[in-house]
């Protein structure tokens, strides 16, 4: 799902200083923005300072990757640089940009540093000055162009993007540091698979009025969507009923488009999908009547495990001294284990652990002395 | 201060020369209180107070009604009372006592510095009648403290921007720290003072019980961590997570991903895999988490840790690994959390997005770090007490709702312009809005059937192989004990023989020194088996409801009755 933003024709891009033996191409740039990236700016410009500094902008930088030639580039991620602004200077914490890059690519090393952005439409002087330093070979982007993206974030106005790249220009050469040619290049914010679910919850609560949305189960997000769907059907049916009763005028393209869309329905024999119908429900009838008895087995193992069976209480009470505390509380847990043993063997229906649940119920049952009775267990045990 | 040598003898106007009243260290005018902005009562208490002093040097622990001269407040209180020829009405304050330990490294300038922005603030909220605090004794523990005309007041008080960072700073420097809230009811009259202590250290305890109910997580949140798990997968991705608790809900601003694990460097993907998922206690990364929330306070964001997510497939994150990364976040910080992506779910349509914490009863079994059958049965803790799940909201800030409004949504008006022609609508298709999403109604049961069965089996196995353990011991013990009984029998026989020869008998307990019973295996990978287990039916429960009503919409569809 790409939301293009808007539509220019792009010709051609400037054509920067380049290092020796690395072929720039003229190609046109595009840029792709994840929608994360656009989260984190906005969520840096409602966090903005508002006290000690004079600015009503932010800046950040763009992480991402780019393709080989270049021609292509990936807004992955962002993050915020303190800087101050006033009539006639910025301050930039260049150090604090150089950790955080250091910070951001150590968790994700096959992105590099991008560009730049910031929360206003305006380019100034002091735009270009942080764009050349973005741009610059030792510190920036170089040799591929740096990225500047502005976003507005004026409350009340619709939130635009708009992404340039730059050209060296100036006046005069002293004053080759503050200026640049900013030339627009097209973009568009790109939704991946990936996130359509997590977009759709966050969509969800930018529709209600609270501005927050639960995380829904399954099949409550399935009954919002058959609703959304019938909806949808209806209304489609009562535009074609209006057609058919004359009440509106018929529209070509769209009866096309609405045959070709029902004659994609499959023609398959009533026997076959009345069987299929079967085989699937079936399945999945069966992993949850199986997920659902394993998990009673072993629930009743957890409870075997941990539970005082009745037998061994007498033989708390009774025999506790015979053979030392230590002998007791031995032959205690065994009863318990072996009870859950053959719970599990029960549930696996595995046909090999018959001997085994035999002397799991003696060892469960049996809460006289252990003696004898263990020495009747082990040939058993052995042979198995 | 120059009206001290007018002659009127006014104990109030000794105390209090003027309307604005220093009630702290901080004498600047924004730290000052306006008596006109309260009560009468409160008026003559804050005066009162002016006159408290630390009575102990060991305040930082100290008793807090034995710490402060209270009865040299409250006899100027009664005398100032007197003097106005006020009637004094039964009036409660609202005390905070706040006990914390920095370590020796802390900036405290720093520290100060957030404080008084933090005491600017408490004052502007009003009803701030008294601040004191003191400075840190040699292993850096404090007591500071509030008076309060209400609780009402103390809790405005505490919600402003300068309040919450100084918050956040103290978790982050802070080595321990715990607020008492005393809800005090405190002279009733001035002639029958009664401050009343209650155990201030029950109510902490009750709060831990439930330190917040719900997890409210940003959007910015959600996107990073589906990005990071997506992107990461099938390899398990960690991260941590910065937010701050607000009455009962867990706000969850901000997150990162921890440092890649390099695959190269390891042997296997195996490795790989359980290193990614121990990342969250790994030394390295508790260094990165730290460098990390201290670059993010700088530009404002919440500096405070609480607790990290995890991506997950089909719900197999209930493991040793998970357990452990909890302690450790948990076992600091109570008002922890893990936050648990599930990647293959959430790509059937609906965002898989939950939170989990340890049971405290689950906490203090682990920290004991024994999971015998005694104990289990002991303490009644059962495989489904170990976590605790709190229900997940999202939340989008305004202005990002603003720019959400921009993008795909259904049409806002009824009549849209038909288009002219079948490529019209090829060329400019319906941009279908996220929610609700249609990926729901998608009709594949196979994969979701087949990697089920495969978990179903992993479990049963591991349960196996627990078994097997626990089979072993058994054995193991057996011998051990009928060793140990014939050993006894023969010494008896022996202690019999030279009782006979009235020879003195030898001890019969040494079987204690010549046998060693082996140790038992816990029973914590059990129940977290059985956990696993139980997640797994649940979820395929849940499954089971969608897709047979799907296939029967789906047969009703195409076998009309």
């Amino acid at each position: 799902m790409a939301v293009e933003q808007e539509q220019f024709v792009h010709l051609a891009r400037p054509l920067a200083p380049t290092a020796v033996g690395f072929a720039v191409g003229s190609a046109p740039l595009t840029v792709n923005i994840q929608p994360q990236a656009v989260f984190s700016i906005i969520d840096h410009a409602v966090r903005r300072d508002i006290r000690d500094t004079q600015s009503t902008r932010v800046i950040g930088a763009l992480v991402g990757t780019r393709n080989e030639d270049g021609s292509e580039v990936e807004v992955r991620s962002t993050f915020a640089i303190p800087h101050t602004e006033n009539e006639d200077q910025v301050e930039v914490d260049v150090e604090y940009q150089k950790n955080m890059l250091a910070l951001t690519l150590r968790a994700s090393p096959r992105e590099t540093l991008l560009g730049w952005y910031t929360t206003s439409h305006e380019l100034n002087s002091f735009s270009a000055l942080i764009q050349n330093f973005f741009a610059s070979p030792e510190t920036g982007t170089f040799p591929h162009p740096a990225i500047h993206l502005t976003i507005s974030t004026e409350p009340g106005a619709p939130i635009e993007t708009k992404t340039y790249i730059s050209a060296p220009v100036a006046v005069s050469p002293e004053r080759a540091a503050e200026s640049c040619l900013f030339v627009e290049v097209p973009h568009r914010i790109l939704f991946s698979d990936a996130e359509r679910a997590a977009l759709g919850t966050i969509q969800a609560a930018a529709n209600s009025d609270h501005r927050t949305a639960p995380v829904v189960s399954d099949i409550e997000s399935l009954a919002q969507a058959l609703e959304s769907v019938s909806d949808m059907l209806e209304r489609v049916s009562t535009y074609v009923s209006e057609v058919l009763d004359e009440e509106r005028d018929g529209n070509h393209a769209l009866g096309q488009y609405l045959m070709n869309a029902l004659s994609l329905a499959p023609k398959v024999s009533e026997t076959q999908i009345e069987q299929d119908f079967n085989n699937h429900i079936q399945d999945v009838l069966m992993v949850s009547y199986l997920a659902n008895t394993i998990r009673t087995q072993i629930d009743l193992a957890q409870r075997l495990a941990t539970a005082p069976l009745a037998g061994e209480k007498d033989l708390l009470g009774s025999e506790g001294k015979g053979d030392g505390g230590e002998g007791t509380s031995g032959s205690k847990q065994e009863g318990g284990r072996s009870g859950a043993g053959g719970s599990g063997g029960a549930g696996a229906s595995s046909g090999g652990r018959g001997t085994k649940r035999a002397g799991g119920r003696t060892g469960g049952g049996g809460a006289r002395s252990g003696g004898q009775q263990r020495e009747s267990r082990e040939p058993r045990e052995n042979g198995d | 201060m120059g009206n001290l040598s007018v002659q009127t003898s006014s104990l109030r106007q000794q105390l209090a020369p003027g309307r604005h009243l220093v009630v702290s260290l901080y004498q600047d005018e924004e730290h000052l209180l306006d008596l006109e902005s309260v009560g009468v009562e409160q008026q003559l208490m804050a005066i009162a107070l002016t006159k408290l002093k630390c009575l102990r040097d060991d305040y930082a622990t100290s008793p807090y009604l034995e710490t402060f001269n209270w009865d040299e407040v409250i006899d100027t209180l009664r005398e100032l009372t007197k003097e106005s020829n006020h009637v004094w009405k039964e009036t409660s304050f609202y005390i905070v006592a706040f006990r914390s330990q920095i370590p020796p490294t802390t900036a405290y300038e720093e520290l100060s510095a957030l404080d008084k922005a933090a005491h600017a603030e408490a004052i502007a909220s009003g009803g701030f009648l008294k601040y004191w605090f003191g400075l840190p004794d040699a292993e850096g523990r404090n007591l500071a403290t509030c008076i309060w005309r209400s609780h009402e007041d103390a809790r405005k008080g505490g919600t402003g921007p300068a309040h919450r960072k100084a918050a956040g700073a103290a978790r982050s420097f802070y080595a321990s720290w715990k607020i008492d809230q005393d809800p005090k009811a405190y002279s009733r009259t001035p002639d029958s003072t009664i401050i009343k202590h209650t155990a201030s250290d029950t109510m902490v305890e009750s709060q831990k019980d439930a330190p917040f109910k719900t997890v409210q997580v940003e959007a910015l949140v959600v996107m990073k961590i589906v990005k990071h798990c997506s992107s990461a997968f099938p390899t398990i991705a960690t991260g941590s997570i910065v937010g701050m608790d607000n009455n009962g809900v867990l706000e969850i601003t901000n997150a990162f991903p921890f440092p890649m694990i390099d695959v190269s460097s390891s042997d296997s993907h195996q490795d790989a895999s359980s290193l990614a998922a121990a990342a969250p206690r790994a030394k390295a990364n508790i260094a990165y988490q730290n460098e990390m929330i201290r670059h993010l306070k700088e530009v404002n964001v919440d500096a405070n840790n609480v607790g990290w997510y995890t991506s997950a497939t089909m719900g197999n994150f209930i493991n040793l690994n998970f357990i452990e990364n909890q302690y450790h976040y948990q076992r600091d910080n109570d008002k922890t959390v893990a936050l648990v992506h599930d990647v293959s779910r959430s790509s059937q349509g609906t965002l898989s997005l939950r939170a989990f914490r340890l049971s405290p009863e689950f906490m203090a079994a682990y920290k004991e770090g024994k999971f015998t059958t005694d104990s289990l049965q002991k303490s009644k803790l059962s495989f489904r007490d170990i976590l605790i799940e709190v229900p997940v909201i999202v939340h989008n800030s305004h202005l990002l709702t603003s720019f959400l409004h921009q993008i795909p949504a259904p049409p806002e008006s009824a009549e849209i312009p038909l288009p002219a022609s079948l490529d019209d609508i090829r060329r400019n298709p319906v941009k279908l809005p996220a929610h609700p999403s249609f990926d729901t109604l998608d009709l594949s049961i196979d994969p979701f059937l087949e990697k089920t069965c495969d978990l179903l089996l992993d479990s049963i196995e591991s349960h196996y192989a627990d078994l097997n353990n626990y089979q072993y011991y058994q054995r193991q013990l057996a011998r051990e004990q009928f060793k140990i009984s014939q050993w006894q029998a023969k010494r008896k026989a022996e202690n019999a023989a030279r009782l006979a020869a009235k020879q003195p008998p030898l001890p019969e307990d040494e079987w204690q020194r010549l046998f060693k019973l082996p140790q038992e295996p816990s029973r914590l990978e059990g129940m977290l088996n059985a956990r696993q287990v139980e997640q797994y039916s649940r979820q395929v429960d849940g499954f089971t409801a969608t897709i047979t009503s799907k296939m029967f919409a789906v047969r009703g569809n195409l076998l009309p009755e």
